[in-house]
């Protein structure tokens, strides 16, 4: 999962706004660095058989990442996971500032956020482009006309956030819905924190 | 006047029947053949003594008349040609134990016929003990064959995929010697396709068919199972790996077929008053669920996830009065820190449920205090397996190792037969685990010790031990070599990431030729070589196991038998 962040940001700030090569990048998202999860699969044995973690994004500790511990059949872990994917499902609703209609996506149906953009991008238009920028903050911009939307969400407590900022499940967890907000208007919420 | 065969034979007939008193003792059929019994043994004890007197009177000495010849001579002169053959098979159907069976058997050659000709039912504990063949020709009018393949180590994968385990031999050597095969039961192992088709080809009284925790066979076979067996009464498929081909095989019923009683393929079995299942099942609001359960008074069984919260358990342990069994499973493996369960729902149960004798109990902490009471509370247990989730976990109040707790369940419950220890544990557990587990037959380790002093506690003192499996574990060479005639007493040996060397797992397969001293790994030798440095290179994973087969011809390259 490589990313491109210099080249395309430099691109993208120059006047034409479109790096076409920048539909094929996939995001990494704060917390979830794959190199993080390399080492800890090098703690592990190296003849580790067993399926790949569930696309959380805080990487397990250590100790959890031991070949066959806990000592549970894998029949039962896979059953668990099959059963609490597919019995539970979140739908929030999702506004894209200046269109007409809202659409709901179901949170739990995605594995992280590489994920849930690229279906907005579905979604909502047919000319998108996600955008990582310097500072790993997500964009969309709409092709056609160059304008730029921001993802947020509000939380729990009613707090609008920027998406991204916290772990994937927690991020299922905490939003209520969603909002793709045009970049001009976005500049009033909080700068994401420093990790 | 010698204590000869006849003498012998009686003796083992008292001694049989009286086990078997013990250990049967249900319903009046076995009262009633408990008395005709006895008055067979009145009439053989007498008609023994008689005709030892007989013998020696005519040649004027002591005179043992030797019934391990089969000379016809002996099938005329023996006291049990006083009851014909199916009086005394009659005798030995009162004896279901395969144990108390083979006792018999070793008695002389008539009853060893006789015996192995009206055995029914046949255990094979691990499929490379014996050969196939062996047991299909000793035993041709079998109707209940159990196999078990893989160690039990298999269950979270340890073994290897293409270990072993194969089905077919046991399928083919029945095809071929044991047409009467009404049921099979098999777990952990391999099987084709191709076989449950022989299968369903091969057995026209067949009716019962139990796969757990197999793999290797798709629906396709299991179309075969339902077109053929027209007698087909069980089902039962447990965590199985199958390949699913569509569910074209639940046609293959024939519409004529009004014999299945029992047809399991799901996760849920068992009835509700009995048995509830809720370990497939997170998603079960925790107060609904303790509603639920606190309706289910004569409950048994339990199975549950540890989102129940100790709350749920002390609602369990407030209704359920007549749980014997427990098991609470982990729900969410990757996250440490909130503890769904803790050692207070384990004393809560121990408090409230008085037959509680089977637990498994996965939870993120545990501490001394808590086990000693449970097992105050609680000394019926036969099967006490607990897992910490976090290896080597200390007792969270005390930081101590946890030798102390479980130390009180091994001198407490006297009974135990399964022992799961987890947490942070030194040699002095396995001490205690060698002077009190005396019916202990099943240990499993992980993340324990300090010494091969630990392993050899349990190696000395488990006089009843017959599968040790122990994992990431300070025990060497000297462990593994302290008490070599102890394998001969036992089914099996696994030991991963331990510090066994493949020096004292030759100088252990020099010793016991009757062992398969399997060591299993997984890459190159020459990678061990490297990272060793020129120390002896430690064995990865060894498994050890009694034979009467040989080395097995069907081990893969990265098994190495010596």
């Amino acid at each position: 999962m490589s990313v491109e962040t210099e080249r395309s940001s430099t691109a993208s700030s120059a006047a034409s706004g479109l790096d076409f090569e920048d539909t094929a990048l996939t995001l990494r998202l704060p917390g979830s660095s794959s190199s993080s999860s390399d080492t800890d699969r090098k703690r592990a044995s190296t003849t580790d058989p067993d399926r790949r973690a569930p696309a959380t994004e805080s990487p397990p500790s250590p100790k959890a990442r031991v070949v066959g511990w806990p000592p549970v059949r894998e029949f039962r872990k896979n059953a668990l996971a099959a059963a609490a994917a597919s019995s539970k499902a979140k739908f929030v609703k999702v506004a894209v500032d200046g269109a007409p209609y809202l659409r709901k996506v179901d949170l739990e149906a995605y594995p992280g956020y590489d994920q849930l953009l690229a279906a907005l991008q579905d979604k909502f238009f047919s000319h998108f482009t996600i955008r990582k920028l310097r500072n790993e903050e997500m964009k969309l911009v709409d092709a056609v006309s160059g304008t730029e939307y921001v993802p947020t969400y509000e939380d729990k407590d009613g707090d609008w956030m920027l998406v991204g900022d916290v772990p994937w499940k927690m991020f299922v967890e905490t939003c209520q819905r969603l909002r793709l907000m045009k970049s001009s208007e976005a500049v009033n919420l909080a700068p994401r924190a420093a990790r | 006047m010698g204590f000869g065969p006849g003498r012998s034979q009686s003796f083992f007939l008292v001694l049989a029947a009286a086990r078997s008193e013990k250990l049967g003792g249900r319903g009046s059929h076995v009262q009633i053949g408990y008395e005709w019994q006895m008055c067979f043994f009145v009439c053989l004890l007498i008609s023994c003594w008689f005709l030892g007197e007989r013998n020696n009177l005519e040649t004027g000495r002591k005179r043992i008349p030797s019934c391990s010849s089969s000379s016809k001579a002996v099938l005329g002169e023996g006291t049990m040609t006083y009851f014909p053959e199916e009086v005394v098979e009659h005798i030995f159907s009162f004896l279901p134990a395969q144990r108390d069976r083979n006792t018999v058997s070793l008695v002389c050659k008539v009853w060893y016929e006789i015996e192995r000709l009206s055995r029914r039912s046949v255990f094979v504990g691990n499929c490379y003990a014996v050969r196939a063949e062996r047991v299909a020709l000793r035993f041709p009018n079998v109707r209940a064959l159990t196999v078990k393949g893989k160690p039990h180590f298999a269950d979270f994968n340890l073994v290897p995929p293409d270990w072993g385990g194969y089905a077919g031999p046991w399928i083919e050597a029945a095809a071929r010697g044991c047409v009467g095969l009404e049921e099979l039961r098999m777990k952990r192992m391999v099987v084709s396709d191709e076989s449950l088709e022989l299968l369903s080809r091969s057995f026209p009284r067949f009716r019962a068919l139990v796969l757990i925790s197999c793999e290797g066979f798709s629906t396709d076979g299991l179309a075969a199972i339902a077109s053929h067996c027209k007698l087909l009464s069980e089902l039962d498929l447990q965590e199985n790996e199958v390949e699913d081909r569509g569910p074209r095989w639940l046609s293959c019923f024939p519409d004529s077929c009004t014999s299945l009683v029992s047809l399991n393929f799901a996760c849920i079995k068992g009835e509700v008053n009995a048995g509830l299942n809720l370990s497939y099942a997170p998603t079960l609001d925790a107060s609904d669920l303790t509603k639920m359960i606190s309706r289910c008074v004569k409950l048994q069984r339990l199975w549950v996830l540890d989102c129940i919260s100790d709350k749920g358990l002390q609602v369990v342990a407030s209704s359920c009065k007549d749980l014997q069994e427990l098991r609470v499973f982990p729900s969410d493996f990757y996250v440490a820190g909130y503890s769904a369960v803790t050692e207070e729902g384990l004393v809560a149960i121990s408090l409230g449920c008085p037959k509680l004798n089977s637990l498994l109990y996965f939870c993120h902490q545990m501490t001394n205090a808590a086990l000693i009471t449970v097992a105050k509370n609680c000394p019926n247990f036969t099967r006490f397996r607990l897992c910490i989730l976090e290896p080597g976990k200390p007792d969270v109040m005390t930081n101590q190792p946890l030798d102390e707790g479980f130390g009180a369940i091994v001198r407490e419950c006297k009974g135990l037969r399964r022992l799961s220890i987890s947490g942070l544990l030194t040699d002095k557990v396995f001490m205690y685990i060698g002077k009190y587990a005396k019916q202990l037959e099943m240990l499993s380790i992980a993340f324990a010790g300090d010494s091969d002093k630990g392993m050899m506690h349990v190696m000395n003192g488990c006089k009843n031990l017959r599968k040790l499996e122990i994992r990431d574990s300070p025990f060497g060479d000297a462990a593994l070599l302290g008490n070599v005639a102890k394998y001969e007493t036992m089914r099996s040996l696994w030991m991963s990431s331990c510090n066994v060397t493949l020096k004292g797992c030759q100088v252990l397969a020099s010793k016991m030729p009757m062992l398969n001293i399997e060591v299993i790994n997984e890459w190159d030798g020459c990678n061990e070589m490297e990272e060793n440095h020129g120390e002896l290179p430690k064995v990865e994973k060894l498994y050890v196991y009694r034979t009467t087969a040989g080395a097995r011809d069907d081990a893969p390259n990265f098994v190495k038998i010596l």
